[in-house]
């Protein structure tokens, strides 16, 4: 399982290179912003300071990133429900269906993520076609409030985060060697107990991979809350977008942005002690 | 070994794939504590076989007996046989001791007990002190040993081994072979082993079962096998073999007169044959005698070609009036030297040069 595979480390130089300049730079500036004083409108002072901070510990910030992070959490557990099983189906389908359900995961990011979302409130809309279809059906009497509730978010979160569950997932199962599983059969277990004994520790790496590539991007996800949870659902990456740009305070915003890194570094190292590895992320 | 009742039975057994037939109804009958070898070429089926008796794969037609019982429909984990794979399929993700008590664990025995198991399987295979070994972390015959410490743990009616030792090199290959003979025997287990190294097979089997094209060519014991080849493939695969066509000028009884060329040779009949017949005359290399006059009651005449040294042995091609090469052994030390080119005769004890029916095409292993 820990097999070393090295490659000459100078081969990656270029990479690492526009890595530390786009990305390792302007995080450390923001970083650095963090620490600054305000002078309003977009504009900053030379002064250090921790008060940016002490600001975010004071207010009801904690109460918006514990739902940031409920949420995210609750997406991405419902979207590794959903797609482990569908990734497990298809690995077990024909080569032919197989690229046709592939498409069909892949076909819909061919579209803005933005106008699949729209298609979303339309669909959830108090007289949308799904109250419709319960009032006709004579299941309601009134129309459900569907939007702008956290349910709504939830959906939509899992909705968006689902491929990215669903091809590395794919990828993971593909890539396993059956022959262990028959091994297992052979040996006595059960098609559910080869399972759990074997398939899903084995696939595990790809499962974790999942797991990071769902979480991370839930957490920081603006627009769905926005179009689908309205005012009522406010999520930590709201938050940074009104001090942005309503209430124009950088340092402020740089500060909530930095909790946010560091919020995925903590989870990034969690994958890595669990065993996770960056290239299972590759798909 | 055969008036006792078989614990392992293949009756009319046939399987297709995509059209192709790789199984065509065969028969066996494997009893209990025997080695039986499935020996043959590539793609005949062997391999097919035994995912049949495993259950990984279900069989078209026929049916499959442990113990007199039908377990052609029964999934593999009900089945009382186990496998050695031939990618040996070792759990990466569990150590030397958890691959080799998975089967026990599955089975739900008590701690106490599967441990006992796994330390008794392991100083059986010769692996005690590696336990908490990932399987990475072996060598390529420790891992192999460890395949088949788990799969004896459960304590299967029949194991099956799918060509097992085919990753390692020859040496570390012929070391197992005694190994697996003496487990064979220690344990008490029916072994099952496919194959398609003949020499292999000749070395461990109490019986060897050859097979190509999906069927059996013939089912005895290595010397059967090799004294009285069924088929022209069975004597060109079993050692090597030199097939002389020939006609039979006259059958009386077990005795018989084949005319090969323009020569008349005695042989012996083992089996119903009659005078205008076609039959291969099957000669083994190291059965021929060479000599630089004719001896005894008949001798071929024929021309040594190539002389080569195979360790103590001295190998040759003689060519035959007509044509043909005919290849001999000798000991290097036994006769008295002999040159290419030379005019030689060749002959042999009618009694070990069998008849192989004839038939138009031969293969060649």
């Amino acid at each position: 399982m820990k097999r070393n595979r090295r490659r000459p480390e100078s081969l990656s130089l270029p990479m690492q290179l526009w890595m530390a300049v786009f990305l390792g730079l302007a995080l450390l500036y923001i970083v650095g912003l963090s620490l600054l004083k305000s002078a309003g409108d977009l504009h900053v002072t030379n002064e250090i300071t921790g008060e940016n901070y002490v600001r975010i510990l004071s207010g009801r910030y904690a109460e918006v990133l514990w739902l940031s992070v409920r949420l995210a959490a609750l997406t991405t557990l419902i979207s590794l429900a959903l797609g482990y099983p569908f990734a497990y189906i298809m690995t077990r389908l024909g080569p032919r269906a197989r690229v046709w359900v592939l498409l069909l995961v892949i076909a819909p990011s061919w579209t803005n993520a933005l106008i699949r979302i729209y298609g979303w409130k339309i669909l959830l809309y108090a007289n949308g076609p799904i109250n419709s279809l319960l009032q006709t059906l004579g299941i309601i009497d009134r129309p459900l409030k569907l939007l702008y509730t956290e349910g709504a978010v939830l959906l939509g979160m899992v909705y968006a985060m689902l491929p990215f569950v669903i091809l590395p997932v794919y990828t993971g199962i593909e890539r396993m060697d059956w022959r262990r599983v028959e091994a297992a059969r052979d040996l006595g277990a059960s098609p559910f107990r080869a399972f759990l004994t074997i398939t899903l520790p084995m696939t595990l790496p790809s499962l974790l991979a999942a797991c990071v590539l769902t979480f991370l991007p839930s957490v920081g996800l603006i627009f769905l809350s926005d179009i689908l949870g309205g005012a009522n659902t406010v999520l930590w990456g709201n938050v940074v977008q009104d001090e942005l740009l309503k209430s124009r305070d950088l340092p402020f915003a740089a500060a909530l942005s930095a909790v946010l890194l560091l919020l995925t570094l903590i989870v990034i190292l969690l994958y890595r002690r669990a065993g996770g590895r960056g290239e299972e992320m590759v798909f | 070994m055969k008036d006792r009742t078989p614990l392992l039975s293949l009756r009319g057994v046939k399987k297709r794939f995509d059209g192709f037939e790789a199984l065509r109804g065969i028969d066996l009958d494997i009893y209990p504590g025997e080695f039986v070898s499935l020996l043959g070429p590539s793609g005949c089926g062997k391999t097919t076989t035994l995912r049949l008796i495993a259950g990984l794969d279900s069989a078209d037609e026929g049916v499959i007996l442990l113990d007199g019982q039908d377990i052609s429909n029964l999934p593999p984990e009900k089945r009382q046989v186990n496998t050695v794979f031939q990618q040996l399929a070792l759990f990466p993700h569990m150590n030397v001791e958890k691959n080799v008590g998975y089967g026990l664990r599955m089975r739900g025995e008590k701690k106490e007990k599967i441990a006992k198991r796994v330390q008794e399987m392991l100083s059986l295979v010769q692996l005690s002190g590696l336990e908490k070994r990932m399987p990475s972390q072996l060598s390529g015959g420790q891992q192999q040993r460890v395949a088949l410490a788990r799969a004896l743990a459960v304590g299967p009616r029949v194991l099956l081994l799918d060509e097992p030792l085919s990753a390692l090199d020859l040496h570390i290959r012929r070391f197992m072979n005694r190994e697996l003979k003496r487990l064979q025997k220690e344990s008490g287990v029916t072994f099952l082993y496919i194959t398609h190294d003949q020499e292999e097979a000749m070395n461990m089997s109490d019986r060897i079962a050859l097979m190509n094209a999906g069927a059996f060519v013939q089912v005895g014991t290595p010397q059967e096998l090799y004294d009285a080849p069924a088929t022209a493939f069975a004597a060109s695969f079993i050692g090597q073999s030199n097939l002389l066509e020939g006609t039979l000028r006259e059958a009386d009884g077990e005795r018989g007169i084949l005319t090969i060329g323009n020569a008349d040779v005695p042989c012996r009949l083992r089996r119903p044959a009659s005078s205008g017949e076609k039959w291969f005359l099957c000669l083994r290399p190291e059965r021929l005698r060479c000599a630089a006059a004719p001896e005894g009651d008949f001798a071929l005449p024929a021309v040594l070609r190539e002389h080569s040294f195979v360790g103590g042995v001295l190998r040759s091609e003689a060519e035959l009036a007509d044509g043909r090469l005919l290849i001999l052994q000798r000991q290097a030390e036994e006769d008295a030297p002999m040159t290419p080119g030379q005019p030689v005769f060749i002959s042999w004890n009618p009694e070990t040069a069998p008849l192989v029916p004839w038939e138009e095409a031969t293969h060649e292993a």
